[in-house]
Formats: C-alpha cells, sequence, structure tokens
C-alpha cells in the first residue's frame, strides 16, 4: 500500500508535540517586521510578534511561502511517502494555496503524487480538517476518501473569533480608520468568522472585554445548530492564563466536549487579530 | 500612568465629545426640518459638525483646538435653539447638558468659557430680545429656581473637573518623580557597581596571584581559591547589574563588528564546561558548520546571552542534559542565526513563563532556593536581543524541561562556512554511540558538510562499513577493544569521551573530547591537530619545564585566559596575560617576552590587527617575536592566512595539551627547556588536587619535610640540597645492586632511601621504598622486579623537585643551578677524548636497549663538559630529548654526530 504523507501551513496552530508525534510536517509562513523576516512558529512566536507591536514597532507583515519554497517542501516530503495530501490555509486569506498549487506546475510528474487542498478555513479550523485526515490515515483510509471527506468537513467548521478591538484588523487593511475609531470608541469587539472562506464579520459584542468573551462563547454553542461533540479547540492570541481558564469553564456550562485542546495563534493569524483574541473552533454534525 | 495612555485618554474624550455634538446636531436638524426654522441654521449646523469632525479625525490638528470649537459651537447651536423657540427655560437642560459635555475634556478654563456664555446667552434673553417674562411673583421665583439650578449644576461640574485636574497634576508629579527616581536608581547602580568592580578585581586579581605561589599550605590554596571563586561570582553579578542600568537608561550600546561564530561557540563550550562541573549532564552541542564565518554583529553580547541561557540550563538541571543547537536560516539581507537551548530540567509552569523575563525576579523561588541569580540575566538577555532587532522565546513543561530560543538578524560579510571538510566525497564516517541524541547529532552534521556519515547499531554493520574514519563512544569502545584496534590498522579511529577520567585507548587510536561536535569533528575529518593520539596523551604528562621563558597570553575571554594559563601552569613558565590587543601591545612595549598566544577574534583591535602592529614596530625584537594565533576556526587554509598575517604558527580551540606542547618546544628558546618533571607543588593542577581529597599520598610534600626536620626551613634546605646531590649517585647504586640481583644490598639501600624520602616530604616514594623493602626481607622478588623502574623513576622525578625548589627557596644554591642551567661556553670544564669516549659509548648502550633514563642522566653529567670549545649539552642534550620522543635511532644519529666531531671528521 502507497505511503501517505499529510502536511499542511504552520497557521494550522496545531500543538507541536501533535504534529511531532504524528509526523505532520508544515510549511512556514514568514513575519517581516522592521528588522528582519523570520519564519513564523520556528524564530518568531505570536508572543514576540504581539510584544513587538504592543511596544510600538512598525510593521509586521505576513507572508506566504513562495512556489519554489512549496516545491522544495514537497520534494523533501516526497523521499518519505509516495502521495503527500496537503491542506492549506484559504484562498481567499493567503496566497498560500495559489503558491502550493503554482508549485506543484514546476514539480514535472511529481507534482501528480501531491494533493492540495483548500481548507477555507484559517488556525485550528485548518487543524480540525488536518486531525481528520491524521485519523483516517490511521484507519487506513484511502487518499481519494480522505480528500473527499475534506471536500465536505470544510463546510461544517466553524471557525470564529472575537477580538479586543480593532487595531490589528485596521493595521492590516482589513477595516477601515473610521470603524477602528468607531470601535475604540464605543468599546466594540468584533467577531469575525470564515464564511465561504472569506472573513465576514459576523457579530459585535459591545462592552467589558471579559463579559464580551463569555457571551461570545455562549452564542457560538448555543446558536450554531447540532455541534460534533468530538472535539473544540479554543485558540488565542496573548491572552492570560485566567482568562482562558474562564474560557474553558463556560465551554462546560454549555457544551460537553469529549477533548478540549487549547492552543495559542500563529504569530501570523495574532499579527492579524491582534492581544486578547479569542476563538472557539468546533465542528458540526452533518445535515 | 504612562505618556501614551493619557494620549489615549484625550483621544477618546474627544472622540465621545464628538459623538454627542454629532447626536445633538442631528436632533437639532430633526427640531428645524419640524418646526420650520430657517434654512440657515441648517447650513449652520451642517457646518459645524463638518468642521468639529475634520478637527476630531484629521492626525495633526492642534491639539487644543477641536475642544475650544466644539464648546463654542454647542454654545451657539443652544442659543440658537432657544432663540428659535423664543424661549429660554427649554434650554436650561440643554446647556447644562452641554456643560457636561464639555467637561469631559477635563479643562477648566474650557468649562469658565462656557459658563460665562451661558451668562452672556441669558442676559441677551433677559435684556436684548426679552422672552423672560417678570410679570408675576412666581414667574420671578421660576426664573431665580431655573437659573439657581443651572448655574450650581455649572459650578459643582466646575468644583469636580478642579478637582480632577489637580488629581491628575498629583498624578503627573508622582509619574514625573517615580520617573526620576528610577533614573537616580539606575545611576546609582551604575556608579556603585563600578566602584564596587575595582576593588573586586583587585581582590581576584590578587588571588590569582597568591595561587600561582608554590609552597602553599594546602588549607591557604583552598581558602584563596574559595575567595577567588565567591569575588568571580560577585564580580559577575555587579556586571549585570551595570549591564541592566546601563540598559534601562538607554545607554547600552552595541558594537557591530565582523565575528567568526566558530570563536563565540568555543568560548560558550569552555564556559558552559566550566560551570557544569561535576554535574552529572551532558552537553549536547548540535552548530551548523554551514554558518558563514565572517558574521556582522556584535559577538560579545551574542556571547553573552548564550553563556547566560546555557548558565541557567545547567544551573536548573540536576541530570539529564543540556543541547545547545545553532542555526541558520539565508535572508536577502545576510542571515537569520537561531539559537536554542533546551534542557531536561525542572521546568516552568505557564503563569511563571509570563513573569520570566521580568527584571529582579527569579521564578518558582521556593523549589529553586539552592540556586543563585539576581533574576536579572533573562531581562538583560531579553533586551540585548531586542536591541539587536530580534526575538526571545521560551517554551516549558513543568518537570520535564525548558528550551529558549531567540534568533537575530545579521549581515554577512565572509560567506565560507565556519567549518568545512577539505576532500569530502572521499570521507565514509561511521559512528557507533550509546544514545540517540549522538546519532542524530552525527548523521546530521554529516548531511550538513556534504560528508558520507552514518550511524551503526551493531558491530557486524560496523565492520561491514568499511569507512575511512570511526567515530565510538568510549562505552562502545571498552565492550570490543580489538575491534577497533583492527580497525585502526585501515581507518582513522577515535575514541569520544569525557575529559575528566578519560581512557588511554590502545595504539593508533585518538581521542575525541566531549562536548562532540562539528569543530573537533571537521578537524578530525580534515586530519588536524585538534585530536589527540593516546599514545601522545600517554606522554603528555609534562616532558619539560621553562622557569624562564615569559610567554603572554591575549584573550578577550577571562575564562578562555584561566582555560590556557591552566594548560600552561604545569610548564612552569612566567605566565601574563592581557584582555585585548592594546592592553598586549603595551605590555610588549614594557616587558621582555619570548612568546605570545594571541587570540584571533577579539573586540575593538583583534588578533590579526595586534599582531600587524607588532610586526610593524621598529624594534628588530617584534620582527622575530613567535606569536602563535589561537583560534576556533576549523576552516581550510587557516594556518596559510595566519601565516600571512604575521602569525608563526596557530593553535586550534580548545588548545590540546600535544599541540600546546609541540609549539613550546619549537618556538621557546632551546635553552629555556629543562628537564622533565611532574610538578606537585608548583603549577599542580588545581582540580587534580581537588580530586585528590587526600586519599593520595602527595609526590612532595615540603610542609612534612620541614616538620620532620624540625621545622626550620633552612635545615630542610640544607638537608634537600644533600638529598638532591647524593641522589644521582645512589640512584644509580640502587639500579646496580637490582641489576646484579644483589638483594641483599638492595634493601638496605630502599631502607635507606625510605626514611631519607620521608625526612624531606618525599611520602609517596618512602611508601614505595618501604613496600620493596618488605618484598625483600620476604624474598617476593618478584614484587621487586615488577616495581623497581617505578622507584627509579620516582626517585629521579623527586630529585628533580627537590633541585627545582631548592632553586625558588634558596638565595644562592650553586649546586642546583649547575645542575639546571647550562653555563656559558667559557665556564665549562673541557673533556678528556677518553672520558668522552666513555659517555658516548654508554649513551650508545641505552639507546640500543631504549633506555631514555640513562640518556637523560648522561646528559645532565655531561651538561657541565665540553670539547674543543663545543659544549656537550649540544648533544646529549638533543639525544636525551630524542631518545624521550623515542626517537632512538634519531638519537644515535645525534651521538654519530658527536663522534665525528671527536674524530674531526
Amino acid at each position: 500500500m502507497n505511503s501517505i504523507g499529510i502536511t499542511t501551513d504552520c497557521v494550522c496552530d496545531l500543538p507541536d508535540e501533535y504534529l511531532k508525534k504524528r509526523g505532520v510536517d508544515v510549511v512556514y509562513f514568514y513575519i517581516t517586521t522592521g528588522t528582519g523576516r523570520f519564519k513564523d512558529g520556528f524564530e518568531i512566536t505570536s508572543g514576540n510578534v504581539l510584544e513587538y507591536l504592543e511596544n510600538g514597532g512598525q510593521k509586521a507583515e505576513t507572508s506566504a511561502p513562495a512556489p519554489n519554497e512549496y516545491r522544495m517542501f514537497f520534494l523533501e516530503q516526497l523521499k518519505k511517502h509516495d502521495e503527500i495530501i496537503h491542506i492549506s490555509i484559504s484562498d481567499k486569506v493567503s496566497a498560500s494555496y495559489r503558491n502550493a498549487k503554482e508549485a506543484l506546475g514546476f514539480m514535472g510528474s511529481d507534482g501528480g503524487r501531491v494533493r492540495v487542498i483548500d481548507s477555507e478555513h484559517l488556525s485550528t479550523g485548518i487543524g480540525h480538517m488536518v486531525m481528520m485526515a491524521v485519523e483516517m490515515l490511521g484507519e487506513g483510509r484511502s487518499a481519494d476518501e480522505i480528500e473527499a471527506e475534506a471536500e465536505r468537513m470544510k463546510k461544517r467548521i466553524s471557525t470564529s473569533f472575537i477580538t479586543m478591538n480593532a487595531d490589528y484588523l485596521y493595521r492590516n487593511g482589513r477595516v477601515s480608520k473610521a470603524v477602528r475609531s468607531i470601535c475604540d470608541t464605543f468599546m466594540l469587539h468584533p467577531v469575525l468568522t470564515l464564511k465561504n472562506g472569506k472573513i465576514v464579520l459576523k457579530n459585535i459584542r459591545v462592552g467589558n472585554y471579559d463579559k464580551a468573551v463569555m457571551r461570545y462563547i455562549k452564542s457560538e454553542l448555543t446558536r450554531s445548530g447540532k455541534i460534533n461533540k468530538k472535539r473544540l479547540f479554543i485558540t488565542h492570541a496573548g491572552c492570560t492564563v485566567k482568562l482562558i481558564s474562564a474560557v474553558k469553564e463556560q465551554t462546560k456550562r454549555f457544551c460537553s466536549f469529549d477533548e478540549v485542546i487549547v492552543t495559542k495563534a500563529s504569530a501570523t493569524i495574532s499579527s492579524n487579530c491582534g492581544m486578547g483574541t479569542v476563538g472557539v473552533l468546533f465542528v458540526k454534525e452533518q445535515g | 500612568m504612562k505618556y501614551t495612555d493619557i494620549v489615549t485618554n484625550k483621544k477618546a474624550a474627544s472622540r465621545a465629545a464628538w459623538a454627542i455634538f454629532v447626536l445633538c446636531a442631528l436632533i437639532m436638524c430633526a427640531m428645524t426640518c419640524s418646526n420650520h426654522w430657517t434654512s440657515w441654521v441648517l447650513a449652520m449646523l451642517t457646518a459645524h459638525t463638518a468642521i468639529v469632525t475634520v478637527l476630531t479625525f484629521v492626525p495633526k490638528t492642534v491639539e487644543h483646538v477641536q475642544p475650544i470649537v466644539l464648546t463654542l459651537f454647542c454654545f451657539s447651536n443652544t442659543l440658537v435653539c432657544s432663540i428659535m423657540e423664543q424661549n429660554l427655560y427649554p434650554s436650561v437642560a440643554v446647556f447644562i447638558g452641554a456643560a457636561i459635555l464639555i467637561s469631559v475634556y477635563k479643562d477648566v478654563k474650557l468649562l469658565g468659557i462656557y459658563i460665562a456664555l451661558v451668562t452672556a446667552g441669558v442676559l441677551y434673553h433677559v435684556f436684548w430680545i426679552r422672552t423672560v417674562s417678570f410679570g408675576t411673583t412666581p414667574e420671578i421665583i421660576e426664573f431665580i429656581v431655573r437659573m439657581t439650578v443651572m448655574f450650581t449644576a455649572m459650578f459643582f461640574l466646575l468644583v469636580f473637573i478642579r478637582s480632577m485636574e489637580k488629581n491628575e497634576e498629583a498624578l503627573k508629579k508622582s509619574v514625573e518623580e517615580a520617573k526620576r527616581a528610577e533614573r537616580y536608581k539606575s545611576d546609582f547602580l551604575a556608579n556603585m557597581s563600578h566602584e564596587i568592580r575595582t576593588p573586586m578585581n583587585a581582590i581576584v586579581g590578587m588571588c590569582e596571584l597568591i595561587l600561582r605561589e608554590s609552597g602553599l599550605n594546602e588549607s591557604v590554596r583552598e581558602n584563596c581559591f574559595n575567595i577567588q571563586t565567591s569575588g568571580r561570582s560577585l564580580l559577575a553579578i555587579i556586571n549585570d547589574i551595570l549591564d541592566f542600568s546601563k540598559i534601562e537608561s538607554g545607554k547600552m550600546e552595541l558594537i557591530n563588528e565582523e565575528f567568526n561564530i566558530a570563536s563565540t561557540l568555543n568560548d560558550v563550550i569552555n564556559m558552559s564546561e566550566a560551570r557544569k562541573g561535576s554535574k552529572k549532564i551532558e552537553i549536547f552541542v548540535d552548530a551548523d558548520p554551514n554558518i558563514p564565518c565572517g558574521l556582522i554583529g556584535d559577538e560579545v553580547r551574542i556571547r553573552q546571552v548564550i553563556i547566560n541561557l546555557m548558565t541557567n540550563a545547567i544551573k536548573f538541571t540536576q541530570d539529564g542534559s543540556v543541547t545547545l543547537t545553532v542555526s541558520q536560516t539565508k535572508q536577502d539581507y545576510g542571515i537569520n542565526l537561531f539559537v536554542s537551548v533546551k534542557d531536561t530540567g525542572i521546568g516552568i509552569t505557564e503563569e511563571n513563563i509570563e513573569k520570566l523575563f521580568t527584571s529582579f525576579r527569579q521564578v518558582d523561588t521556593k523549589k529553586n532556593r539552592s540556586v543563585e541569580g539576581t533574576g536579572l540575566g533573562l531581562a538583560i538577555s531579553k533586551q540585548l536581543i531586542t536591541q539587536m532587532g530580534g526575538f526571545i522565546s521560551v517554551s516549558s513543561e513543568y518537570g520535564v524541561g525548558t528550551e529558549f530560543r531567540f534568533v537575530i538578524p545579521l549581515e554577512v560579510k565572509n560567506e565560507r562556512p565556519f567549518a568545512s571538510v577539505k576532500d569530502p566525497q572521499n570521507i565514509h564516517a561511521v559512528g557507533f554511540f550509546c544514545g540517540e541524541e549522538y546519532a542524530k547529532l552525527f548523521a546530521g552534521l554529516g548531511e550538513k558538510l556534504g560528508v558520507d556519515m552514518r550511524c551503526c547499531d551493531t558491530e557486524e554493520q560496523l565492520i561491514a562499513a568499511n569507512a575511512t574514519h570511526y567515530f565510538v563512544c568510549r562505552e562502545m569502545y571498552l565492550r570490543n577493544e580489538e575491534l577497533f584496534t583492527a580497525a585502526a590498522k585501515k581507518a582513522r579511529v577515535y575514541v569520544v569521551q569525557e575529559r575528566v577520567d578519560a581512557i588511554s585507548p590502545s595504539h593508533n587510536i585518538k581521542c575525541l573530547y566531549k562536548p562532540f561536535y562539528s569543530l573537533p569533528i571537521v578537524s578530525a575529518l580534515n586530519g588536524e591537530n585538534m585530536v589527540i593520539d593516546m599514545n601522545e596523551r600517554r606522554g603528555a604528562d609534562i616532558r619539560f619545564t621553562a622557569p624562564k621563558a615569559r610567554v603572554l597570553i591575549v584573550d578577550d575571554n577571562p575564562i578562555n585566559l584561566k582555560v590556557a594559563a591552566g594548560l600552561m601552569r604545569p610548564y612552569n613558565m612566567q605566565l601574563m596575560t592581557a584582555e585585548s590587543g592594546r592592553a598586549a601591545i603595551k605590555m610588549l612595549r614594557s616587558r621582555d617576552i619570548d612568546l605570545v598566544f594571541m587570540d584571533h577574534m577579539m573586540p575593538e583591535m583583534d588578533g590579526v590587527e595586534t599582531t600587524k602592529i607588532i610586526r610593524s614596530m621598529e624594534v628588530d625584537y617584534y620582527k622575530k617575536l613567535p606569536i602563535i594565533a589561537l583560534t576556533a576556526n576549523a576552516v581550510n587554509g587557516a594556518r596559510d592566512m595566519f601565516l600571512q598575517s604575521g602569525f608563526n604558527d596557530f593553535l586550534a580551540k580548545p588548545i590540546e595539551l600535544s599541540s600546546l606542547d609541540r609549539v613550546l618546544r619549537t618556538y621557546l628558546p632551546k635553552e629555556y627547556l629543562q628537564a622533565p618533571k611532574s610538578a606537585p607543588y608548583a603549577g599542580h593542577d588545581r582540580r587534580k588536587q581537588e580530586n585528590a581529597g587526600g586519599e593520595e599520598a602527595p609526590m612532595f610534600d615540603p610542609e612534612k619535610g620541614i616538620s620532620f626536620t624540625g621545622g626550620d626551613k633552612d635545615t630542610y634546605c640544607e638537608i634537600l640540597a644533600l638529598y638532591a646531590k647524593k641522589g644521582y649517585e645512589k640512584r644509580a647504586h640502587i639500579d646496580e645492586l637490582f641489576r646484579q640481583k644483589d638483594w641483599k644490598n638492595y634493601v638496605i639501600e630502599v631502607h635507606a632511601l625510605k626514611s631519607t624520602s620521608l625526612s624531606i616530604g618525599a611520602v609517596k616514594l618512602s611508601e614505595l621504598a618501604k613496600e620493596l623493602e618488605a618484598a625483600g626481607k620476604a624474598e617476593s622478588y618478584a614484587v621487586i622486579e615488577k616495581k623497581n623502574d617505578e622507584l627509579l623513576r620516582m626517585y629521579r622525578e623527586i630529585i628533580g623537585i627537590a633541585e627545582d625548589y631548592l632553586k625558588q627557596n634558596t638565595k644562592e644554591n650553586p649546586q642546583a643551578e649547575s645542575e639546571l642551567n647550562v653555563p656559558d661556553a667559557a665556564e665549562l670544564t673541557e673533556i678528556s677524548p677518553d672520558r668522552l669516549d666513555e659517555y658516548i659509548s654508554r649513551a650508545r648502550t641505552a639507546c640500543d636497549s631504549f633506555d631514555g633514563d640513562t640518556m637523560a642522566d648522561i646528559a645532565k653529567q655531561t651538561a657541565l663538559y665540553s670539547y674543543n670549545g663545543e659544549p656537550l649539552k649540544k648533544y646529549f642534550g638533543k639525544a636525551a630529548e630524542l631518545a624521550e620522543d623515542f626517537e632512538y635511532d634519531a638519537a644515535a644519529a645525534e651521538l654519530e654526530r658527536l663522534s665525528a666531531v671527536k674524530e674531526g671528521r
């Protein structure tokens, strides 16, 4: 039987131990600051980039790996496996999917041994898909079956975040200055979600941030239809241990999951959503 | 309160005021439309709103303009509203509302202006347009009540804001004072640290001088060593405080210069090994050899951060390992240097990680009560890395271990890798290690070097590998020595082991000391001298001393200086140290130095530059002075580069005794080299002393000798001189008796040796003599046959030590002097041809029977003679030296040359 390798982008935000244990290799994104260009997760962490920006750092631009880097990465992977399934961040959020696809064109016949899937999600939204793929691989399922399941699953994943303010969204050009000012003035906390691969404003929470986070969790877990209780990711950027404990307690109040995994957002995700961002990411039941 | 907080508050206030103003304006617009007021009101409201919006949101508008304009517009809008309605009273509520709105700015003057305007408005209504009716008493009372309520509310607002303003001023003042106090504290710390550092340096330096002295009482030595160690710890803390205050006051300046990471690594490893001490932890180093050798950055600070992280890791790890990883990623501007220090220590909880980089904090103080430190190290490291444009982070699992990693962007001056293999395609190296970690490092290194390097799991695989180089850990080597001895006939075999308790593998097998990483491995693959031949090591016990030689060691790193000085101490040379190129030049101008060891990479003025300056000096002495480069540069062609730069030779770091021995022998004036001896009292390795711990009798203990001879040092010296004088004769006599198997007289002689040796403090020799005496008496001659050689060797060593001791402790000791140093040719006695023949014949016999000891004796005995004006030392001395190196053919050739001179050929 062919050996299949699962790979993904570093912005999947899955814990390093899990990736290492399951042999899931990642392609690194880059963060360019005023002083240099750093590999996300390897050279620079979420904490680093947030602290840099909070202390007046001028810029922290994120960039996807170039097609050639994808090519090198895939060729390296093909030394270990006969076939590769690469699960990529949403095409509408980053250029990485296109770059990975482009890389296949430079790989000749080897390109046919790599499948690149657009997850239409980011962060642990991709993580859910990767874990599903790894589990299916463990069950001895074929690459076709995994790909088909991934396609079906993307519609059922709920990826949403509540951000403390709109500062970082403004910095990265996702909202206008006026929207940022209004959010600042009236203590508004945008809730963003991934819809058909695009980041859209789902909701706005008002007032004290900690309370807004609790209300966001309640809303997500009670108004999202039937939730698959197998696994929940709580993914955050620069939140205190106290807030995360409160978030865990709050999730327990509304839905009991078999597994709750707390992960830190990658530097790329953090530099786009900012300090204090929290997301609860889960999979909905079919139908 | 930070300045940014104040700015943010002001921004928020102006935006809140704008929002309320716009809301009011919209309500007025609606009123204008519904009540059919004149159209200019609508235009006025639109204009007001537009102006206020611009002033609020367009950046760079004058800060105070928006509140004033908004206040005026607020007033005029309200006034217009009341005029249009021809009624003052509905406006009263609006006036109060506007006053509250204006009070958002917390500006008393602004509110005062507004109250004045409102007063003017009221007067306008009452006296000008007369909208207020005072016809009846209730109307008058209503007016008074309304006005009183309105102005009282405004007055209270004014008082409230005034008190707020005062509080804010007090707060600002407190912040200023706190900042000033912080500055004073930093200045004080900096000054105080500097003031403490100067006398501390003196204390540490003086201790070093005391420790260098010979004949020190053990307890004095130990106390002095403890003072020095404590002094160094205190100095390190003071340096931390100095650095921290510099960073805090923004005075820390980075000096970006070209540096070689190999040199940094060597320093870090030296330091880490010293810190590790007797802890049972393994230090792994995984350094990418492809990192360019010429990087631009502040090497001193980079080294400081790595050492700090390594020190922490070693400090908090009781068993397991500490792994230092150094790698790079290529970038357009040069490279990102990535460093990771991972330990298997106690770990840090998630809560504590948040506090980790805070100044003056040591996390988990209860658990770490035994661990010293100021808690400044990580805060300093973080600030330094941030200043270099990099990032530092930590990940940890409580009870499992911690990993600190940092990355810094660096420019590249020289792209050449810091270590490379000469002939990679013809090398096939195999590793045979116990742990997975070494196997992983080994295979990874092979990939980076482009060399076929892999690990074997079984001896069968090893045999089948047919490699050019074998690297085997000590444990695997000991399992099957024969296998590796056989392999060493066809390939190079290296045993990788710790320095402490190193074993001596069999013939042709070389030894590599841990940490086992790219630099020594590359040197081994290139066949360079960083590797020790175990046969050399066996004889690496110091084979000569040079008390007259003045040697200067130059290195910016005090630990390196200490290591180098420690290695050279057994040679009993006069060692001097300098911590910079500049200091070295100054020292060379004022002192007569015979040999210089110069570190290659130093801040400010590096070794190459310093050497060029020395060579350019006018006097001939500076042009001929031997200068040896100390370098961690394992790149091909390093030797050529150093020779071209004016160095005479180079020694690779870490310095190995065999290489040092070679260099000293080559470059020190020959007449300075003296007979071999072990040096138990002077230049004694401190570690050996500590390890000894009183378990084994010392070779020579003058203190004991003095007490045995009545406590008078002069009497002791007289007895010692006699012992030394008669020593050679006695030794030869014992040897003679042994050869003749005259056991009866042999026992008498060793009995005498037992007591005389004990009386001078040669306890070990006395004990051996006692053992042989007992063996003789018990007729166990096999024991005598086995141990006689050892006795004779030890006897000869003691005589040498006694001579040295006398030389250093008596003002005049012509006997010792004549034996130790070669007098001028004019002072030598002419030897008769027959006597010379006899010596030559004895020396030839000694050569034939590979007897180095007799060769050395002959060299000593003939040192006072000359033949036809030619000093005999020249020939016999050289022959003895060659014999000592087991080069008996060359020694015989030297004797042949002397015969030719004698025959006049």
